[in-house]
């Protein structure tokens, strides 16, 4: 323990005046007060010491020769823009391994009386190839982000199985993800309830029984639908074909089912064509009161749910995504 | 920004895939230049690994471009490869192939191009800088930058060739053989 905490030490007192220990000490001392100090004070004092601590860090790697300091000098530097004005995340990503290998240009670049010269013939090839490498593992850094983009665009997609691409694969986010034709059934069922009830009995029975046998797709209910209830529009919402379909509750008299179905008409893996994660249905039952209908709704189930390893399906946990 | 990072969907494989490729083609390549080309073997290697990634950082670039721009109905064929590993109900399959394939030699030439002109910059690079402090000296570096771009030396670009030819070549026999294990 006592040893533990000499070697603490060790990284904070200065041997001399001018070594790294002074920046690292001074570093913690700006951070101590930066707690106890508030408002614009406060930013100051936390932004000296995280430069501090850069310097510190930084020298330290020189002193020490250790190969990755200018990653590391170059990840402080991206953190430090990114608390200072607030660049996107994204930008910070791209532009650390390039800045990194600037940086670790500069030892053959310069001399030490900080003269600039071109580097040696013999350290040129390395150079060229170590900035060659960072700026492809850029360009994986940006596909990856690419990727974010068109999930973004096409989020149910990640409910089908990557496992024939070359390109990606799949982090198990578990039974957390549901493709959107849940919500979009959610978002239709209050309309649906509130529009198919209080309506005179015999247009309903005759609407009802024009939409026997057979799927009919219903743009005209849909559309003003998803307007009223401010659903956000995606390029894959031209994909999702909404239909309903209607057939009489047998065990009950004046009693209709009425199924709507939320069906992917987008691209499919194989595997996503045999067990079908994609689409959802939605069952409201329509019943006589007087001379009025009323229309009630289940929460909206996907048709091919999820299940655990033993084959129990998860239904407590996509009962959250039905709003 | 923050909900791009909910979504967990990493490049790995194509990251695994082009480093191999990376390798595969940095060594039959410096063979082949060695074969064809004045120069030592560890020069060899240090061009050959240089150009290859100047080579595959111009697909990426141009990948990025090209679907920045693709109209919708292409990108989601785009989409729909890279994720699900197959397109998206094509309507006419022997036009579409007929692309692909225009498209796959596009990408064999533009890479031939990079890395010819790559390797005559890096010849620049490498060799020795005259001091550039009279105006003579000046002219006559700016001649040879010049010449890097003009100029086309025929045995340079069938040894280029030849070496991308065969690297690829292998490359896809690989590819071939994987996707053989993985039909049987």
């Amino acid at each position: 323990m006592l040893k533990f905490f000499s070697y603490l030490l060790n990284l904070v007192k200065p041997t001399q005046f001018n070594s790294w220990q002074t920046f690292n000490g001074l570093a913690i001392l700006f951070f101590i007060t930066s707690v106890f100090s508030q408002g614009f004070l406060r930013d100051v004092l936390a932004y000296t010491s995280f430069v501090c601590i850069s310097i510190g860090l930084t020298w330290v790697g020189l002193e020490k020769s250790w190969p990755w300091t200018p990653w590391l000098t170059a990840a402080l530097i991206c953190l430090f823009i990114h608390d200072l004005i607030k660049v996107d995340v994204q930008v910070l990503l791209l532009t650390w391994l390039p800045l990194a290998a600037s940086l670790a240009i500069i030892p053959y670049a310069v001399d030490p009386d900080f003269h600039w010269h071109l580097p040696k013939q013999e350290s040129r090839q390395f150079l060229v190839i170590l900035f060659g490498s960072q700026i492809l593992l850029t360009c994986w850094i940006q596909f990856f982000f690419i990727l974010q983009g068109w999930l973004v665009m096409y989020p149910s997609l990640f409910v089908d199985d990557f496992g024939e691409s070359m390109f990606v694969r799949q982090v198990d986010l578990g039974p957390l993800v549901s493709p959107r034709s849940m919500p979009l059934l959610g978002q239709l069922r209050p309309a649906i309830e509130l529009q198919l009830s209080n309506q005179d009995w015999g247009t309903m029975e005759r609407w009802l029984q024009g939409l026997y046998h057979t799927a009919h797709q219903m743009p005209e209910f849909v559309e003003p639908a998803l307007e009223r209830a401010e659903w956000e529009r995606l390029p894959e919402d031209d994909f999702w074909q909404v239909t309903a379909i209607a057939s009489p509750q047998l065990d009950q008299p004046n009693t209709y089912q009425l199924r709507w179905d939320a069906q992917w008409r987008g691209p499919r893996s194989r595997h996503g064509e045999k067990n079908n994660p994609y689409d959802a249905y939605l069952i409201c039952r329509i019943r006589r009161e007087n001379q009025t209908s009323i229309a009630d709704c289940d929460n909206a189930q996907r048709v091919n749910p999820p299940t655990t390893e033993n084959g129990t399906p998860l239904l407590s946990q996509e009962g959250k995504f039905n709003g | 920004m923050a909900e791009i990072f909910t979504w967990g969907v990493i490049p790995i494989p194509i990251i695994i895939f082009q480093t191999l490729a990376l390798l595969f083609s940095i060594a039959i390549e410096a063979y082949i230049f060695s074969r064809q080309l004045l120069l030592t073997h560890r020069e060899c290697v240090q061009y050959s690994a240089a150009i290859n990634l100047l080579s595959a950082i111009a697909v990426w670039l141009f990948g990025f471009t090209m679907q920045a721009f693709l109209p919708p109905k292409f990108k989601l064929q785009l989409i729909s490869y890279i994720f699900l590993g197959r397109f998206y109900n094509i309507e006419n399959e022997t036009l579409f192939n007929f692309v692909i394939v225009l498209l796959l030699l596009f990408l064999f030439f533009l890479v031939c191009f990079v890395e010819f002109k790559g390797l005559d910059f890096l010849e620049i690079i490498f060799s020795e800088w005259p001091e550039l402090n009279t105006p003579e000296e000046r002219q006559e570096f700016r001649q040879r930058l010049v010449a890097a771009v003009t100029y086309t030396d025929p045995e340079k670009v069938t040894a280029i060739f030849w070496a991308n030819a065969a690297s690829n070549s292998a490359i896809l026999l690989v590819i071939l053989i994987a996707v053989l294990q993985y039909y049987t």
